[in-house]
């Protein structure tokens, strides 16, 4: 006799939503406000992204065993990455929610908030997390793709075919291939979730169509911003796709306004992405016997969102900061971390 | 029997000397000296609890043809009469111990000790009163059978068996609570209930020993995993065919004595959505109401919190005209909408626990009117505006359309939850408590199922056809998740 398999373990479709819901509202919040993946070039981008996320997914996949050895000394690199995404995302989550969602109330209350709510029970299991990334991601998605649906009714065909956007600038196209693939290096982690995941040699699958999922979202939007707004106003925008949703109305009057539920939507996705990367940094320093360390990073994280001494403005930084070093840390990471494990298993296989 | 269990002499004199000793100021319990056999030589001795052993036993019980036989036979020849069980009646049963003797007799049955013989007789009787069946109350039906459960184990089992008439379904006897000794049902079908879930109960009913078990729900609390969650993690009813039905779906039923409720486990969040007839009913019909539950529970739960939100901090959502009527309606109401709103809700609250309370039919009246009356004074008063009577009807509406009580209860209390944080923070506030009741609901399992199961594992729930949109009955043909592996297949040749 057999039971329903509790098997601490998560569903490929669990893996791709959860990866779906973590990086779409980064994705299309953060990218479209940067020039270059924007319009032609940056659906180029999208294109190139595809073809070497394809051959980083099976690198990933196959190094995935390493990430259950790691030595502690590389386990904590990884740690970086998360701690200044986390403060990144924490910093525009509470931006966002002072602008659009609540006046009145001291930002560094709101990210206290934020930051309480996503870490508590980050740490229970990657189980719980699947589940919430397959229960939230119908919604978000769903939501998305409403808000795609309406702002078509918005659009004009004359902004597609602005005659500066119609031009393919190859170096363009490169640099908003390069913005895309560090916001998607934080597949980067997906490593240490393939132990987990019930069958993780065949997890290429459903990674690669999280990526497709991902990468159509963004291709719509950025074809969508540019047929509401034109090119010369999308330049402007920081995030575009706000402005996008606040111009978006369900027909029937029922209500006068829907830009706050559509930014609801965006600030859930937020918490889901800033409870991917808690959930992260506590897998890592659980594995690296850590876990002491687990109050210190979330005050880590919340110190370099709100920038008590105004010294280090991470919202401002943190373009370039991804761009020069985020990003070449994630992939020398995973470079090391393939090389040591090939060396490693020239003798057998590794221990656990 | 252990060593520290007394056993039955074989002298009378000592045997009621203990029992007397034992029984002192216990009133209810009779003892009854008699002498019985040819010639009445043989001292006898019969315990019982007098309301629970019927008086007129004499004549058509099992212990009255007992008595009646032994004054005819021979006193040598009674005690071969009682080895050989020559009445032939399973019912009795010889007990070696003391202690199993008081507690045979104090579940109901009459204790019969006979000078000479070592052993006491348990003679099974009517047992202790109980109120019968009766309908069910709590999980009204419009199609479906009206029985509900009584407050005797056995008569529950019984009406399970009634409608599961199959040998592979199983009955297990045990005992929980140190002095109340309450006996329970664990009902399971053997082929259909995986036994690592079948085991892992009994480990937790085994977990603790408390004094005394006086309703399941005692059970319920004291087994489950996240003891701090306010949403249940067993289901109950107290509708037999609803029991049956969840047996067949490879599910386990616990049944407490003295408890018309059933517990059933283990169970999802879907689960409490359902009601019996859903199996009986035309899958359309089914699907939308299931779809009209959802939202019930959604606004019994959110609306408060949204109404707050959106009036205090975000009223370009609202149509200029309708925000004006809020503020028409508003006018001359001296509290601030999140006071007005917490006063309405508590005396909706109230004259629900009162309505509960008071029986009968001055009960329904005493909602209805209570209801009526202070909504109506509230607002003439200008203590509320007729917007928040109206959102609180809602809510109260949305709040009984969930269908299992245990399950509306807990949104009853994330309702005050959402009120504060939607009106001291807006729709921030709404969304932190949505993560935040998310995130713990991914959490929660029920022996190993995931709580959401239905909305988690969507590969099962497709093959199953189950979900909130229900297929035809006719396409049903898979057991849920809960269901043994091998025994997956329901329905065939349709």
């Amino acid at each position: 006799m057999q039971m329903f398999a509790d098997n601490q373990r998560i569903s490929h479709r669990q893996m791709s939503r959860q990866m779906i819901l973590s990086l779409l509202v980064p994705i299309l919040l953060c990218l479209p406000g940067t020039h270059h993946v924007l319009g032609a070039n940056g659906l180029l981008g999208i294109l190139i992204n595809l073809v070497v996320y394809f051959f980083v997914i099976i690198l990933l996949i196959r190094i995935s065993p390493a990430y259950e050895v790691l030595p502690r000394y590389i386990a904590v690199l990884y740690l970086i990455p998360l701690i200044f995404t986390g403060a990144y995302l924490l910093a525009v989550a509470s931006r966002l929610v002072c602008t659009y969602l609540i006046t009145g109330i001291p930002r560094w209350l709101v990210g206290l908030l934020i930051l309480g709510v996503c870490a508590v029970g980050s740490h229970v299991g990657l189980e719980k997390r699947g589940r919430m990334g397959e229960v939230s991601c119908g919604l978000v998605l769903g939501s998305f793709l409403l808000l795609y649906v309406l702002a078509c009714f918005q659009g004009d065909s004359a902004y597609l075919n602005d005659p500066i956007q119609g031009e393919l600038k190859w170096w363009y196209g490169l640099d908003s291939a390069y913005m895309i693939f560090c916001v998607l290096s934080f597949l980067g982690f997906l490593p240490f979730l393939l132990s987990k995941v019930s069958k993780p040699h065949s997890s290429w699958k459903p990674a690669f169509s999280g990526v497709l999922v991902l990468s159509g979202m963004l291709g719509a939007a950025l074809i969508l911003a540019q047929a509401v707004f034109g090119w010369e106003r999308l330049i402007r925008e920081q995030f575009p796709i706000l402005p996008l949703m606040a111009g978006t109305d369900l027909p029937g009057d029922v209500l006068a306004r829907f830009d706050v539920l559509w930014i609801a939507l965006v600030i859930y996705g937020l918490f889901f992405s800033l409870g991917s990367l808690c959930f992260y940094g506590n897998h890592i320093l659980d594995q690296t016997r850590l876990e002491s360390l687990r109050y210190a990073l979330l005050v880590l994280v919340y110190v370099l969102a709100e920038d008590p001494f105004g010294r280090f403005r991470i919202e401002a930084w943190f373009g370039w900061l991804l761009t020069h070093a985020l990003t070449p840390l994630l992939v020398v990471l995973t470079l090391y971390v393939a090389v040591w494990y090939k060396s490693r298993n020239r003798g057998g296989v590794p221990e656990k | 029997m252990n060593d520290q269990e007394t056993p039955v002499s074989s002298s009378l004199r000592i045997n009621e000397e203990y029992v007397r000793q034992k029984l002192e100021n216990c009133d209810d319990i009779i003892i009854r000296p008699m002498r019985l056999g040819e010639g009445k030589k043989v001292d006898c001795l019969v315990v019982y609890i007098e309301v629970a052993v019927s008086n007129m036993m004499l004549e058509d019980s099992v212990i009255g043809k007992l008595i009646n036989h032994f004054w005819e036979i021979p006193p040598a020849q009674m005690k071969e009469f009682l080895e050989y069980n020559a009445l032939g009646i399973s019912d009795v049963t010889e007990i070696p111990t003391m202690e199993a003797a008081f507690k045979a007799m104090l579940a109901g049955n009459a204790i019969f000790f006979m000078d000479g013989y070592d052993q006491a007789i348990k003679i099974a009787s009517k047992g202790y009163p109980n109120m019968g069946v009766s309908e069910a109350e709590r999980e009204k039906v419009l199609r479906g059978s009206k029985e509900g459960f009584s407050d005797s184990v056995k008569t529950n089992s019984a009406l399970i068996r009634k409608r599961v008439k199959d040998t592979r379904l199983k009955i297990v006897e045990s005992y929980s609570g140190v002095r109340s000794d309450t006996l329970m049902h664990l009902l399971y079908v053997e082929d259909l209930a995986p036994e690592e879930l079948l085991e892992e109960i009994k480990e937790r009913l085994a977990s603790f020993e408390i004094d005394g078990v006086m309703d399941s729900g005692v059970v319920q609390q004291l087994s489950e995993e996240v003891w701090y969650s306010p949403f249940p993690q067993f289901q109950t009813t107290e509708r037999p065919d609803r029991a049956a039905m969840e047996l067949l779906n490879g599910r386990i039923v616990l049944i407490c004595d003295n408890s018309p409720i059933a517990l059933i486990l283990p169970t999802t969040f879907h689960d409490f959505m359902k009601v019996s007839e859903d199996r009986y009913q035309h899958f359309e019909l089914v699907s939308f109401l299931r779809c009209l539950r959802y939202m019930a529970m959604l606004i019994a739960t959110l609306l408060p919190g949204i109404y707050l939100a959106v009036t205090r901090f975000h009223t370009q959502v609202l149509p200029t005209n309708l925000l004006l009527s809020f503020a028409e309606a508003r006018q001359g109401v001296p509290f601030s909408s999140i006071v007005e709103l917490i006063f309405l809700e508590l005396s909706f609250e109230m004259i629900r626990e009162a309505g509960v309370r008071i029986p009968g039919a001055l009960g329904n009246a005493i909602g209805l009117v209570g209801g009526l009356i202070v909504g109506q004074a509230a607002v003439e008063a200008n203590l509320v505006s007729p917007i928040v009577v109206m959102i609180v009807a809602l809510t109260a509406l949305g709040s009984l359309t969930i269908p299992s009580e245990e399950f509306s209860a807990p949104f009853r209390l994330l309702k005050y939850l959402f009120i504060f944080l939607g009106g001291f923070l807006g729709v921030f506030g709404i969304l932190l408590g949505i993560y935040g009741v998310i995130s713990h609901l991914a959490g929660l399992k029920s022996f190993h199922i995931p709580y959401l199961m239905p909305f988690v594992g969507k590969e099962l729930e497709k093959k199953q056809g189950d979900g909130i949109l229900r297929r035809p009955l006719r396409d049903m043909i898979w057991r849920p998740v809960f269901a043994d592996e091998g025994q997956k297949v329901r329905l065939k040749g349709r």
